[in-house]
């Protein structure tokens, strides 16, 4: 049987299998392009539909609102009553703000909190410097067994621990070791009296110093609050006004290019606006579009290829394989070069991106229902079918035909480079052998 | 350590010593009959708590109030180690009254 031998079938398999790679590298670099450029639409298209919502309802007011209700007949703006909303939440801020100013720990703050002077840090300072020998004290005096030395009342006559029991002597020993650790005291009972007085007055003054703590922390709860809402009255105007108008926004996003097309006739700075957005819009969709048709589903067919590649590789790896040759005419349909197709492809993809992505023309638009931004974006070189978009479009205005700019700038290099012919375009990326 | 203790103090230590009373009835893990000393190590493992009911060591705490014998006892959740015991049993027999 003629044809090419094991090695040589081997060697064709990791050259292809780097080509193959070679390419994904090639559509991994234009996705993270992409990815990039569709973050700059995004920023773009943001600023353009917040200014237009601006521009169409510049101010909170009874006649503000009604203007943009006239103009994009989205009447849940006036019913929504952005200005009731705002007072109501301007009331709610101005009485709380009114309840914490009279409420003594935040009126007196700087009375009860300054540092060093403030009434409730002093008294904390002082408890905390009485505290600090007593708690030495107390601190010397831990033992597993002083606890219950002092509630057993040993080293008073109250101790009845019998002198048989265990426990007798080790309260003894403890008693002993407490003792040392004091070597002032004579006996227990006068080591006992001063543990006592020294547990029963950090008691108290712990319970003091919880208490001036939680005046200290309300206190500062409701300086913090103060702020706080005093920060919200003075963005109260902005904030609602922001409100309203992304609502006017999440409105004309869902709006075709008819849709406002008599209501905009008479303002034609905000109809450019209007078109820009939507330009926007459409320039998002198509850019992505492209993205998914042309490079990441050829980039899960490649992949798809490699791992076929290299199950071959393995085969091909085998002993037994050693003596199989690969028929030629097989051979060369399964090695053939395809990196040119790959080339035309990327450029093809290019300069179809390139076109949607840099036009600005938005102001050309025609507000009508028959108008496809894709033939305004290509100056209709393009066929742009291979969108949902775009093929829903033709599919939904069967008749028609896109009318050239005759003063276009339209590069026809580019639409010609975006257009060749490539006809393997939907053949395999790898022949089955 | 126990036995030690009160064999060096003098003690003729016998195991396993029945001493029955009024109200009780129990093995001794150590006692001298003839000085009516001796002691008991309580453990779980041994069934002691099972035998020293609180009835029962009241009525033995009752006889050792009376002078009737000594015994030292001792409960092994209360012994940190042996040195303490070993103290503990020192001060005990230092305790009991001259024969």
């Amino acid at each position: 049987m003629t044809g090419r031998g094991h090695y040589e079938v081997q060697r064709a398999l990791q050259q292809q299998l780097a080509g193959l790679e070679a390419e994904v590298a090639q559509l991994d670099g234009l996705l993270a392009e992409h990815a990039r450029r569709i973050k700059e639409v995004d920023a773009a298209e943001t600023l353009a539909g917040s200014e237009l919502a601006a521009a169409m309802l510049p101010e909170l007011t009874p006649q503000a609102i009604e203007s943009a209700v006239r103009l994009t007949g989205y009447a849940p703006l006036r019913q929504n009553d952005p200005i009731a909303a705002r007072e109501h939440e301007r009331s709610a801020l101005q009485a709380r703000l009114g309840e914490i100013e009279v409420e003594p720990r935040y009126r007196d703050r700087e009375l009860l909190r300054a540092p060093r002077i403030g009434s409730l840090v002093r008294e904390v300072d002082e408890l905390e410097e009485f505290r600090a020998p007593l708690l030495q004290v107390w601190t010397l005096s831990a033992h597993p067994r002083r606890d219950r030395l002092l509630a057993v009342g040993y080293g008073t006559g109250k101790y009845s621990v019998a002198w048989w029991r265990m426990s007798f002597y080790g309260d003894w020993k403890a008693g002993d070791e407490l003792l040392e650790r004091f070597p002032r005291h004579k006996s227990f009972a006068e080591l006992r009296a001063e543990l006592v007085s020294t547990r029963d007055t950090l008691t108290v003054y712990d319970a003091r110093l919880a208490e001036l703590r939680e005046q200290i922390a309300i206190s500062e709860a409701l300086e913090r609050e103060h702020g706080e809402r005093t920060g919200a009255l003075a963005t109260l105007e902005a904030r609602h006004l922001e409100a309203a108008q992304r609502l006017l926004w999440g409105y004309l996003r869902s709006l075709g290019m008819a849709d406002l097309a008599d209501r905009l006739a008479a303002t034609p700075d905000l109809a450019i606006m209007y078109k820009r957005l939507k330009g926007m819009e459409a320039k998002r969709e198509y850019l992505e579009g492209l993205a998914n048709e042309q490079l990441k589903k050829p980039r899960q067919e490649l992949g798809a290829a490699i791992q076929k590649v290299r199950r071959d590789i393995a085969k091909w790896s085998r002993p037994k394989m050693a003596w199989q040759n690969m028929p030629e005419e097989q051979f060369g349909r399964r090695f053939q070069d395809r990196s040119e197709r790959y080339r035309k492809r990327r450029e093809r993809y290019q300069q179809t991106y390139h076109t949607v992505y840099a036009f600005d023309g938005y102001h050309r638009a025609s507000l009508v229902d028959d108008f496809l931004w894709w033939d305004l974006m290509t100056d209709g070189r393009l066929d742009g079918d291979f969108l949902p978009d775009v093929h829903a479009f033709h599919s939904r205005h069967p008749d028609y035909r896109y009318e050239r700019d005759p003063l276009s700038s339209f590069d026809d290099s580019a639409a010609a480079a975006a257009t060749s012919d490539d006809t393997d375009s939907s053949s395999s990326l790898l022949d089955a052998s | 350590m126990l036995e030690r203790c009160f064999s060096a103090a003098g003690f003729h230590i016998e195991h396993a010593f029945k001493l029955a009373g009024a109200g009780f009835e129990l093995v001794l893990d150590g006692y001298d009959p003839a000085r009516r000393v001796g002691y008991e190590y309580l453990t779980t493992e041994a069934g002691d708590r099972v035998e020293l009911t609180p009835a029962v060591v009241a009525a033995l705490e009752a006889a050792i109030e009376r002078g009737d014998f000594h015994l030292l006892l001792v409960d092994e959740l209360e012994v940190a180690d042996e040195a303490e015991l070993e103290l503990a049993a020192q001060r005990f027999i230092a305790r009991l009254p001259r024969p």
